[in-house]
């Protein structure tokens, strides 16, 4: 008989795929003509019953070589689970939007860094538990830089 | 001028008066309480319709920016090519007489309509009209220039050359043309542009291939509300 043993980072992969997650996208995903001004919508993946998600979101960003955390108002479109991001941080500046959210006993978290031309997809990262502070200031230290990982 | 009389400052135009700059003025003209449009130099248009439930303006030749914040469907602009339908949205609007022109959205999501054929153009792209022909394929306005030049040649040629090009030149976020693509193509051509699309993007649980193929409305209308979240 042959046995397998499935090394941990596989099982880690499985578990995303299919466990709570983001999905981010640009205002025009939502549909909804109040939202065509959010800095960005997202809609939480793989709840069973996303309009009682728990989600919030801060800007987190360096101003000035000073560093600033500001809580924002997640909007609710009319779809269960979507949810519109507008810019309430200033101008100046780099910004990363801090994404979390509870969707019964799992958690995700998301960093939707923000550029001159509004969200920067490429960059964003995507974790099965809130995002943790080093991976926030490696985030904004990456937008600093000008660099884009 | 509006109408017959020249204007300098501020003044009133009703259903079924024209108002046109000079090479040197632009003009703004408050839609109702739902929005403004500015009138560029050397533009020509109409005013039609001025109600709650239809504010109506037509181009004959020229450029307008429109700014609009209401519920869709309220602010239309009728040119020679085809009708501009607002759908929440800023965006600009050149045409010539003959209904050649463009149309660039830079927020929200326009529908560009004639003899029943759509374009549904969002913000960051455009969409190409032309006169007999309506509205063109839409492209994302940082997409590569082949593939803007290819989609121009496939929209005045429909050649398999151009849909070639289109195919090897797209991105995840060019499924906004791939997508308007799947009803002008030749039906042989069809399953072409839904497999890149597929290779670009997985395709979402529910959408069926042999639907698709067939342009059932519903599936596609899912299918690209589905791919907005890529656009």
């Amino acid at each position: 008989m042959l046995r397998f043993a499935l090394a941990p980072s596989v099982f880690a992969a499985v578990a995303m795929a299919d466990g709570f997650t983001f999905t981010i996208g640009s205002p025009v995903a939502a549909q909804e003509a109040q939202f065509k001004t959010a800095a960005f919508v997202f809609r939480t993946e793989h709840c069973a019953e996303p309009a009682k998600s728990q989600i919030t979101a801060t800007a987190e960003g360096i101003v000035r070589g000073a560093r600033r955390s500001v809580a924002l108002k997640v909007a609710a479109l009319q779809r269960p689970g979507v949810y519109a991001v507008f810019q309430t941080w200033g101008d100046g500046g780099q910004w990363v939007v801090v994404l979390k959210g509870e969707c019964e006993n799992e958690n995700a978290g998301a960093i939707v860094p923000i550029g001159p031309k509004g969200f920067i997809r490429e960059s964003s990262k995507f974790f099965p538990r809130p995002a943790k502070g080093p991976e926030v200031d490696a985030s904004l230290k990456s937008l600093v830089e000008g660099e884009s990982k | 001028m509006v109408g017959t009389q020249h204007i300098s400052r501020a003044g009133r135009v009703g259903a079924g008066e024209w108002v046109e700059t000079d090479a040197r003025s632009s003009a703004r003209i408050r839609i109702g309480d739902i929005g403004s449009v500015v009138l560029s130099p050397n533009t020509r248009a109409r005013v039609v319709a001025t109600r709650p439930q239809e504010h109506r303006i037509a181009l004959a030749h020229g450029e307008i920016q429109a700014k609009i914040s209401a519920p869709p469907r309220l602010f239309f602009v009728d040119t020679a090519s085809g009708t501009a339908v607002d759908l929440g949205c800023e965006y600009s609007l050149y045409t010539e007489e003959n209904g050649s022109g463009l149309i660039r959205v830079t927020r929200g999501w326009v529908s560009f309509q004639r003899n029943g054929r759509e374009s549904l153009v969002p913000a960051g792209a455009s969409c190409r009209t032309r006169p007999h022909a309506g509205a063109g394929t839409p492209y994302f306005d940082d997409a590569s220039e082949s593939l803007r030049r290819a989609v121009d040649d496939f929209d005045e040629n429909s050649g398999a050359e151009a849909l070639t090009t289109i195919l090897a030149g797209t991105r995840v976020r060019d499924t906004l043309t791939l997508w308007h693509l799947l009803p002008r193509v030749a039906a042989g051509d069809r399953g072409r542009v839904y497999d890149r699309i597929a290779a670009l993007t997985p395709v979402p649980a529910g959408i069926s291939k042999e639907k698709v193929l067939n342009l059932d409305s519903e599936t596609l209308t899912h299918w690209k509300d589905e791919l907005a979240w890529t656009w």
